[in-house]
């Protein structure tokens, strides 16, 4: 029995010359979903499985379908002859676009084997010479099948018998669930590290048998938590050594998890002996390990060879990397998405200071997984779009931050002073600045609200929103409703106070004023619960989030209340809060008049 | 038969909350009308005797055609009156039309018959339902856009998220803006003093408010601006309409 392991997830092209048992593998192997057969689209797109004229059309159609799969992220089996290179090139190719390995399984049954076969089956009507052409073609390719972009190639010679083993990817670490406390960019500080250690409940112990390589420092925490470094280890800092081995030591006892970053990268291939810039701190790693053995070196260079470019950890529900992951990137392998995890995306344009202008991924990230990134040193870690970019520039004087999941709390450590001088001095934030995620609200997408939706609620189950009441409501939003800004919440239609003595009036502002003043005390100030006059009345559930806070505003001449937002939302202009009637029209011109 | 008939009501319970919603609109003006497509008459026929629309329309085309601008936005395209103007003319090889309203939509496509055109033809127009106010991808990549008379249909300080999905993230090479001149409104004999000249107009500008709006974008978002007249001109007053051309300066960054 020969055991053949291929990833979870990949895009697998059988390779053979007709009857060389292809179909009868995928059969036993695969589920019969996973298996996208050439004769069986030719089947559906001219009801005849053997008829070679439509082959052009039934590819289109299994193209298409490869697509759909992998991007779902379905492992997918091609189960074509797939003897030619060019048909092979557009299978990696689309392996490549999904971001999957391509994995050649080749089926080098004896070509007398494969014409017994087709002799037997009376809807194979083509001469012998077609099997022999693809026995030629496959034996030529065979060699060049990992040069051609096939990351496994397994070569069968047709008639062993066979197990197929699905291999988890290096990336997926679904089943650790935490909690974890993930450290941002390194970079030699291995003090603040040691710091911010101690600050978060670990301990430092001795391992039992060290090698003298690495030491025997390492660190564990009493109540189980798992550490995570997003990469950058190495470099700019003043202890890369000691930072190395202190992070190499919990990964192999076990307590916590390495991402490659950038710097990693370079100095590992420095100590291998290959041509880098020695610039950007790379100097101050390369006089630690001067004085090192060569074969501690080549220790480091193998341990930081080894580091994976990102984790999907907890059931998917949280992916690290050091520059941060798109969503389609998540748990995929493919150079591509090396390169984005230890690099992010940069736009080709450089900045004033000579530095790559970054692509702001995170701003269009809408997935569900939370992100949790370095490799751009920010000020302070702040959240967009459930990702957030914990580097907060240690080895630049700024500070180490820690982000403890899942509580979503940040504890940093200052640094100890400036180690290394940023290209770009660290903007400070101004003390009323909004957050990026304000800023980037701003401006709202399309995409987000446009066409058949349906939404996910906390409390509820969900909510399918129609195409044709999404259209309805872009106009309506667009035209006659508020600015979306000011909607924090949609109220009910009914407020809490009673009904106006006054004739002709639900509501009137005095009298709803006067309740909330019995309620909540004179100054009129609100919290969990608000405010609402003439039809439009505001609610907080005691459940919000904290930061949002509803204040009874100002009064106003004849105008209502503000319901102001200037806390969540910021301000435009000299608006402060809005005022609509249940229509959402503007309610000052008549409603009081 | 059930689900057609779910779906008829359904359809019409949009538009009866559609039609509540313009009523109220026009209620708050006092205007006599009771839908804005009466309301728009109602322009038109104050407009009358310069027949204003129609020049403003040809206007715009003539300016597009002057700037070599070969794909066009028509941003608030409504019924399609300047789509069709530059559909006759090949030099414009690929037009959208966007409105909110997906009914103006729906009458611009019958009004072009664009179910019937020839499939060469067919390629150059494209109708999307889309907003102003929202970051749109569709928008990008575009030659020129053009904004007729849809500026003052919008509350004033939503301009805000206008002027960055335009001028931002559109950011077409070109972009022309028609809005009513204030200052003109004296002149329509049947128009009360104090009154705008559509009941949807949530403002009309001076042609002092026009430029410094339109100086400021320009300085912001890195355009230069020009403007014209629409319209017959009065000494005093100005013309009835007016209009800017931004351009990015050649070689800027699109």
């Amino acid at each position: 029995m020969k055991t053949i392991e291929i990833p979870e997830l990949a895009l697998v092209a059988l390779i053979g010359p007709s009857g060389s048992g292809k179909s009868t593998l995928a059969r036993r192997h695969f589920l019969s979903t996973e298996v996208l057969s050439s004769d069986f689209f030719r089947g559906l797109v001219s009801d005849d499985e053997n008829d070679q004229t439509c082959t052009h059309d039934a590819f289109d159609a299994l193209y298409y379908m490869i697509e759909k799969r992998l991007a779902r992220g379905r492992l997918t089996v091609v189960d074509a002859s797939n003897v030619r290179a060019e048909d092979r090139k557009r299978l990696v190719e689309h392996a490549r676009k999904y971001h999957c390995f391509a994995v050649a399984i080749v089926v080098n049954t004896p070509e007398r084997v494969c014409q017994e076969r087709n002799r037997s089956r009376p809807d194979r009507d083509f001469g012998p010479h077609v099997i022999h052409r693809q026995i030629g073609d496959i034996k030529r390719g065979l060699r060049g099948l990992e040069r051609e972009g096939f990351r496994y190639v397994h070569i069968l010679d047709g008639s062993e018998e066979i197990e197929i083993k699905r291999a988890p990817l290096w990336n997926n670490k679904k089943d650790q669930t935490g909690p974890f406390d993930i450290f941002g960019d390194l970079h030699g500080c291995a003090d603040e590290l040691r710091v911010l250690l101690e600050q978060t409940g670990w301990e430092r112990f001795a391992l039992p048998d060290p090698d003298t390589a690495w030491g025997d420092e390492y660190w564990r925490h009493s109540a189980g938590r798992r550490a995570i470094f997003l990469g950058d280890l190495v470099d700019r800092g003043p202890h890369v050594l000691d930072t190395v081995r202190i992070v190499r030591n919990m990964v192999a006892a076990g307590t916590a998890f390495c991402v490659a970053g950038n710097h990693d990268v370079k100095f590992m291939r420095w100590l291998r002996g290959k041509q880098v810039q020695i610039k950007h701190g790379l100097e101050r790693s390369i006089t630690e390990v001067e004085p090192l053995l060569p074969e501690h070196r080549s220790k480091i260079a193998s341990s930081l060879d080894r580091l994976v470019s990102h984790y999907v950890l907890d059931g998917g529900k949280l992916v690290v990397a050091h520059a941060g992951l798109r969503e389609e990137m998540h748990g995929r392998g493919s150079p591509a998405v090396r390169e984005f995890c230890l690099y992010g995306e940069t736009t080709g344009e450089t900045d004033e200071f000579g530095l790559p202008v970054r692509y702001n991924w995170a701003s269009e990230y809408r997935g569900k997984a939370m992100v949790v990134y370095g490799h751009t040193p920010v000020p302070e870690a702040e959240w967009l779009n459930n990702t957030v970019n914990i580097d907060t520039g240690a080895v630049f004087g700024g500070k180490l931050t820690v982000l403890r999941y899942p509580e979503r709390e940040f504890v940093s450590v200052a640094a100890v002073r400036e180690y290394a001088t940023p290209v770009r001095p660290l903007a400070r934030p101004a003390p009323d600045a909004r957050s990026s995620q304000q800023m980037l609200d701003d401006v709202l997408d399309l995409e987000d609200v446009t066409g058949k939706r349906i939404v996910e609620t906390r409390l509820h189950r969900t909510v399918t929103i129609r195409e044709e009441n999404s259209i309805a409501a872009l106009e309506v939003m667009s035209r006659f409703a508020t600015d979306p800004h000011w909607l924090i919440y949609l109220p009910p239609t009914m407020s809490p106070s009673e009904t106006s003595s006054r004739q002709d009036y639900l509501e009137y502002p005095t009298e709803a004023l006067a309740y909330f003043r019995k309620k909540r005390g004179p100054e009129g100030r609100l919290r969990g619960e608000a405010h609402g006059i003439a039809g439009r009345s505001c609610r907080l559930p005691r459940s919000q989030r904290g930061e949002r806070e509803i204040r009874c505003g100002r009064w106003q001449g004849r105008c209502l209340l503000h319901a102001n937002g200037a806390a969540v939302f910021p301000r435009t202009g000299r608006r402060s809060g809005v005022h609509r009637a249940s229509s959402g029209r503007a309610l000052e011109s008549r409603l009081l008049g | 038969m059930i689900v057609q008939r779910y779906l008829k009501r359904r359809s019409s319970l949009v538009d009866q909350a559609m039609a509540r919603l313009l009523d109220e609109e026009n209620a708050a003006v006092e205007a006599v009308e009771s839908k804005t497509e009466q309301a728009a008459v109602a322009e038109k026929d104050l407009e009358r005797p310069m027949t204003l629309h129609t020049q403003r329309l040809n206007l715009v085309a003539t300016k597009l055609k002057a700037l070599e601008a070969k794909t066009i936005l028509d941003l608030g395209c409504g019924e399609g009156k300047l789509l069709r103007r530059l559909l006759a003319d090949r030099a414009f090889e690929r037009i959208t039309g966007m409105d909110v309203s997906h009914r103006s939509l729906e009458v611009a496509s019958s009004r072009l018959r664009l179910d019937r055109m020839p499939e060469r033809q067919r390629k150059r127009i494209q109708l999307i339902q889309g907003s102003l106010l929202y970051r749109d991808k569709r928008l990008s990549g575009f030659d020129a856009a053009a904004l007729v008379e849809v500026i003052e249909h919008l509350d004033r300080p939503r301009l805000v998220a206008l002027e960055r999905v335009v001028f931002e993230f559109a950011r077409p090479r070109h972009v022309v803006i028609t809005t009513p001149n204030r200052e003109y409104n004296v002149l329509f004999p049947t128009l009360p003093v104090g009154k705008m000249r559509h009941a949807d107009h949530r403002f009309e500008w001076t042609r002092a408010e026009f430029a410094e709006w339109s100086e400021a974008i320009s300085t912001r978002f890195g355009y230069q601006v020009g403007f014209e007249t629409v319209g017959p001109v009065d000494e005093m007053l100005g013309a009835p309409s007016q209009m800017a051309v931004f351009s990015l300066p050649t070689g800027a960054a699109e």
